[in-house]
């Protein structure tokens, strides 16, 4: 049957509430008796705290809560249990939550944060990830072996290594022997912020009588938060509540408790009146999550033919002070330093490092994109020294339809080449440049990556038929802006056989919808929608069982279309609504769950003891841009970026571009604009005028461009988009700018100033 | 969301009322108009004003008008995006409305006003160094009454100008332009829009009886110094021969010596120095030929 809305740019389901700007979001929240909360925050980048005196702070009148560390004196952590939910006898970067006040209003509780006294004594800080690495650097969690860890996450106790991890295949030093050119060079990717348009904010509320909490969120993943939370406070997962809002932008800084600990700390004090808390847009900037900054080192073999002999690759990743979801990002997003290449000989060593800075965390692309800037600009300084051209290397090398990923996965479903085909095509790549005006000059560059999704991992949800035919779809995949209600929604109705507007996709709360790894890694298509499939069929099999009952013929012959029962060779037999009133004479509902696990996938199988690092589908992208140059102010206009993306298959076409222009933007800012201005761990840039984003007046032209090698299992085919599309943007922005101008930059952002000392030192 | 400690707050109807107020007030009364710049300070805890004196009931503050044969004004309350769109301000100066669209967002120009912008004594103001080449005259209101003085000897600083207490801007003047001119002000920021100056140049120029004579030329360079300032070695230079490629060349050696830009999170202190160089040959260029395309007479 061919499916009546997947493959189709339905328009969102949340759309009308977001541009009337009715949807809700958790700053908007206002329950009944609510308190509102406020952070004080640590000046300074490394002490131990001596003293919290809050006496004065709980004179302020409508100051009802004023707690600090000692207070609530827990350690959460979803990869490793390292971090306080307010600073308990130390602090560890500028902006960490040091205390906490409640009142009644805002103006009350930033009254009482000035009358909080906190006695410090200093101690010797640490920022670069290379000095924290040298022998006797401060340390910033002496005893660091004893935390929970919450996977294989090796430490190195008494050093400031987080985590490390190290892979080999082959024979890397037989594979340099055998190179023509060897290529080593070091990459710096910066920290970035995720920049939401809505700041982290939440709502918690205690219930003294049942020891349980509920929680008002916009985080990617509510189920994992309630866990961490129940393995943080020693409490049954079953009294930690999560109400999903609309998220009003994640891309990862979402996706563990940062409002969410705050509000919850104090709500245990506060005898049952809810707390929300709003971060400033200063805290969002320097005491939310960053990307991870990165440094990458690479030595690359390369025969004269262009093929590659062998790549060792040295990255050390810059944690901050909590550990936050780096550990996996250090793990998983190192890997694919080796590009969608085919590289014989491998060798990697990963190592993550505490410093006393703002925590990073996951950021769209969780890895890839830091190690992409490092492997696609390198592609090129190879490329020329080979004499190749760029797209002719990555052509020569690309991964293939049923090539062994670096583990021996088999890997099906594989876009590389076409992405690189297509991209480059719609970019006019091979053209003769138009001509220079002035101080002007114009340039090509192209990158490609890929990328695994996190495997394995589970989804399930709930389908409700009430019994006039309508349809509930019970997912705890949050709306995090992508277009998750939607495309669910598209599964569901193509599956069951109903109307699109018969379904409604209620915000998760997780008292009622099952568990979902969460939204996050570019899962929730696949996933989810095939936890969808399942519970969808179900419910169809049910009807059409019914159905052949009530119409007494065999449901072999009956379809069900647009919630219309059908025979062959008769036609509509009778509408759901009419046949569920006949089922439920006294009310009743329908009820399914639906399960999807990739774990039992017989396409992970992969060399011995290597299947973590398999990935039930990959995602593979190229990026093409032409830039111009002004070689006398060093600016870099970006003119044009085809971005090529291999999803399997489209469910909603408009909401994949949409995804790919999104990327393409946040890529495009990223490599040409943001930056952390940081003095003594001290973020200077804390407001969007001087953390500069860009703007529509800095947006090229995008073209996106959708490529579908379909997934055996994917729903309808489909894999994954979001995460992967702002990865190969920075490198083939700043691969176009050495084709325009002979320069290349290693360490981003590509600021003009980088530019016109590269280009006054080439002269 | 942070908010507001509490502060005195005033409505005056009139503008006596207003200069009542300020020159009565104990406390350090800071006058709002636009609040785009005033209450982000606020929030941020950079100042603490004790009292506010709200301009925007006084009426007759915001007009574009003509003033005889001789010259514009243009009212303190005036919005920049009012300025942007005057048609009025398009026929005689058009390098307002460029200065105008070059300042922060539509939605920043549609609250900004013009006397606001010249009030808060930014070094990266968008407008003063436009208003500096035009010979903007400030019309002031007081406790001794009104005077009128030049804005080029307004500033005295960072942040800092010369009004009193009781003192406020009402409008400002602008001559007509003459025959045979030219204005251009090019201004570089981080990104395509929505940014502070990290320089910027203006420059108003008059040619004489031959397309490279120069009869008058005034240069304002901003973000480069701790005030707009104009740069009157550079005019001088520019004045001393006709303008050829190696003039101006040499010309753009002169101001960025004639500046002194600092380094701060925006740009460094060489970076600065290179722009300013770029930016005046680039407004220099553009104003030349923008005078050599300019009707004989206005």
């Amino acid at each position: 049957m061919n499916p009546l809305y997947v493959g189709k740019s339905i328009p969102r389901l949340d759309g009308l509430e977001k541009v009337t700007g009715r949807a809700v979001y958790s700053v908007d929240l206002a329950l009944p008796g609510m308190l509102h909360g406020d952070i004080l925050r640590s000046p300074l980048p490394h002490a131990r705290i001596l003293e919290v005196d809050l006496s004065e702070a709980r004179k302020v009148p409508g100051v009802k809560v004023a707690i600090s560390g000692r207070d609530f004196p827990f350690m959460f952590g979803g990869m490793i249990k390292d971090q306080p939910f307010l600073a308990i006898d130390r602090v560890r970067y500028i902006g960490e939550p040091v205390a906490a006040v409640a009142g009644e209003s805002e103006l009350a509780c930033q009254e009482a944060l000035t009358k909080i006294r906190v006695r410090y004594e200093e101690l010797p800080a640490v920022f670069d990830p290379r000095d924290a690495l040298a022998e006797g650097a401060p340390l910033l969690h002496e005893g660091q072996e004893n935390y929970t860890r919450f996977g294989p996450f090796e430490s190195v106790p008494g050093t400031n290594i987080c985590s490390t991890s190290t892979y080999a295949l082959g024979n890397v030093q037989a594979g340099f022997e055998a190179a023509d050119e060897i290529f080593t060079d070091e990459f710096y990717s910066h920290a970035v912020a995720h920049s939401p348009m809505e700041v982290h904010a939440a709502l918690a509320q205690y219930s003294p009588d049942t020891d349980s909490y509920t929680v008002w969120s916009p985080t990617d993943g509510p189920h994992r938060r309630a866990k961490e939370l129940s393995d943080a406070l020693g409490i049954p997962i079953n009294r930690i509540r999560f109400i999903s809002m609309y998220s009003g932008g994640g891309f990862g800084g979402k996706g563990t408790l940062v409002a969410e600990g705050l509000a919850v700390a104090m709500a245990r004090f506060s005898k049952g009146r809810p707390i929300k808390v709003v971060f400033t847009r200063e805290a969002e900037l320097t005491a939310s999550q960053t990307r991870h900054a990165a440094i990458i080192r690479l030595k690359t073999g390369m025969k004269q033919d262009g093929t590659f002999t062998a790549r060792q690759a040295d990255i050390v990743w810059d944690k901050g002070a909590y550990a936050s979801k780096g550990p996996d990002v250090a793990k998983r997003g190192s890997l694919t330093v080796f590009g969608p290449y085919r590289i014989p000989n491998l060798e990697l060593v990963s190592r993550l490092v505490y410093t006393n800075k703002e925590i990073a965390g996951a950021y769209r692309g969780f890895g890839t994109i830091q190690v992409t800037w490092a492997c696609e600009a390198q592609m090129d300084i190879i490329a020329e020294k080979l004499g190749m051209d760029p797209l002719e290397i990555r052509l020569k090398n690309c991964m293939q339809e049923e090539d062994l990923y670096i583990n021996g996965q088999v890997m099906r479903g594989v876009g590389s080449k076409e992405t690189l085909l297509k991209a480059s095509q719609a970019i006019g790549w091979g053209q003769a440049k138009s001509s220079p005006n002035g101080s002007r000059r114009r340039g090509m560059g192209i990158a490609t990556t890929l990328k695994p999704t996190v495997t394995p991992s589970d989804s399930y949800c709930l389908i409700k038929v009430s019994m006039d035919g309508s349809v509930t779809l019970l997912s705890s995949s949050v709306e995090v802006g992508a277009g998750q209600k939607t495309i669910l929604a598209q599964i569901a109705a193509d599956t069951i056989g109903v109307p699109l507007h018969s379904i409604s996709v209620p915000h998760s709360d997780t008292s009622i919808a099952p568990f979902d790894f969460g939204v996050t890694s570019s899962r929730t298509t696949f996933h989810m929608g095939n936890a969808v499939r399942d519970a969808g069929g179900k419910v169809r099999r049910k009807i059409l069982e019914w159905a052949q009952d009530v119409l007494k013929t065999d449901a072999a012959r009956l379809n069900l279309i647009e919630g219309k029962i059908l025979e062959e060779g008769v036609g509509e037999r009778i509408t759901l609504q009419a046949l569920l009133a006949k089922i439920y004479q006294r009310g009743g509902s329908l009820l399914e769950v639906g399960h999807y696990s990739s774990a039992q996938s017989a396409s992970l199988q992969a060399s011995p003891d290597l299947q973590y690092m398999s990935s039930i589908f990959w995602m593979f992208a190229t990026h093409a841009a032409e830039v111009e140059v002004d070689t006398q102010t060093g600016i870099v206009k970006v003119l044009k970026i085809a971005a090529a993306h291999d999803v399997g298959k489209a469910i909603n076409p408009a909401l994949c571009e949409q995804q790919i222009e999104g990327s393409v933007i946040m890529g495009l800012s990223n490599a040409l604009l943001e930056e952390f201005k940081m003095k003594n761990g001290r973020i200077l840039n804390d407001t969007l005028a001087d953390y500069k984003l860009a703007s529509m007046m800095d947006i090229p032209e995008i073209i996106p461009i959708l490529v579908e090698t379909g997934h055996a299992e994917g729903p309808f085919g489909a894999k994954g988009v979001g995460e992967l599309a702002a990865a190969p943007t920075a490198p083939a922005i700043a691969n176009a700018i050495f084709d325009a101008v002979g320069v290349r930059i290693r360490d981003l952002p590509l600021t003009p100033e980088k530019i016109l000392k590269a280009l006054r030192e080439k002269k | 969301m942070k908010r507001l400690t509490p502060f005195s707050y005033f409505e005056p109807a009139t503008l006596a009322e207003a200069v009542e107020i300020l020159s009565g007030s104990k406390e350090k009364a800071y006058l709002l108009a636009g609040g785009t710049d005033l209450l982000i300070r606020m929030k941020r805890g950079e100042i603490a004003p004790p009292a506010l004196v709200n301009l925007k009931r006084i009426s007759g503050l915001s007009s574009i008008e003509r003033e005889g044969q001789s010259g514009i004004r243009i009212g303190a309350l005036t919005t920049i995006a009012e300025i942007e769109h005057s048609s009025a301000l398009r026929a005689s100066h058009t390098l307002m409305a460029e200065a105008a669209t070059a300042l922060g967002s539509p939605s920043i120009r549609n609250l900004a006003t013009l006397g606001g912008n010249i009030g808060r004594a930014s070094p990266a103001s968008d407008m003063a160094p436009s208003l500096i080449v035009l010979k903007a005259r400030l019309n002031i209101s007081g406790p001794r009454g009104n005077k009128q003085v030049g804005l080029e000897s307004f500033f005295t600083g960072p942040g800092t100008t010369i009004l009193q207490p009781g003192e406020l801007i009402t409008s400002v003047f602008l001559p007509d332009p003459a025959a045979r001119s030219g204005a251009a002000y090019l201004k570089l920021g981080r990104g395509g829009g929505m940014d502070c100056a990290l320089g910027c140049v203006a420059i108003f120029l008059t040619l004489g009886n031959t397309d490279t004579e120069v009869k008058e030329v005034l240069v304002a360079v901003g973000a480069c110094s701790a005030i707009p300032m104009r740069a009157n070695k550079t005019e001088a230079l520019i004045l001393s021969g006709s303008l050829t490629d190696g003039h101006i060349q040499e010309a753009a050696m002169a101001v960025a010596a004639e500046t002194s830009p600092i380094t701060d999170l925006r740009a460094s202190e060489s970076y600065r120095r290179q722009m300013v160089q770029v930016l005046f040959s680039r407004a220099l260029k553009l104003s030349w030929s923008r005078a050599r395309s300019s009707k004989d007479t206005h």
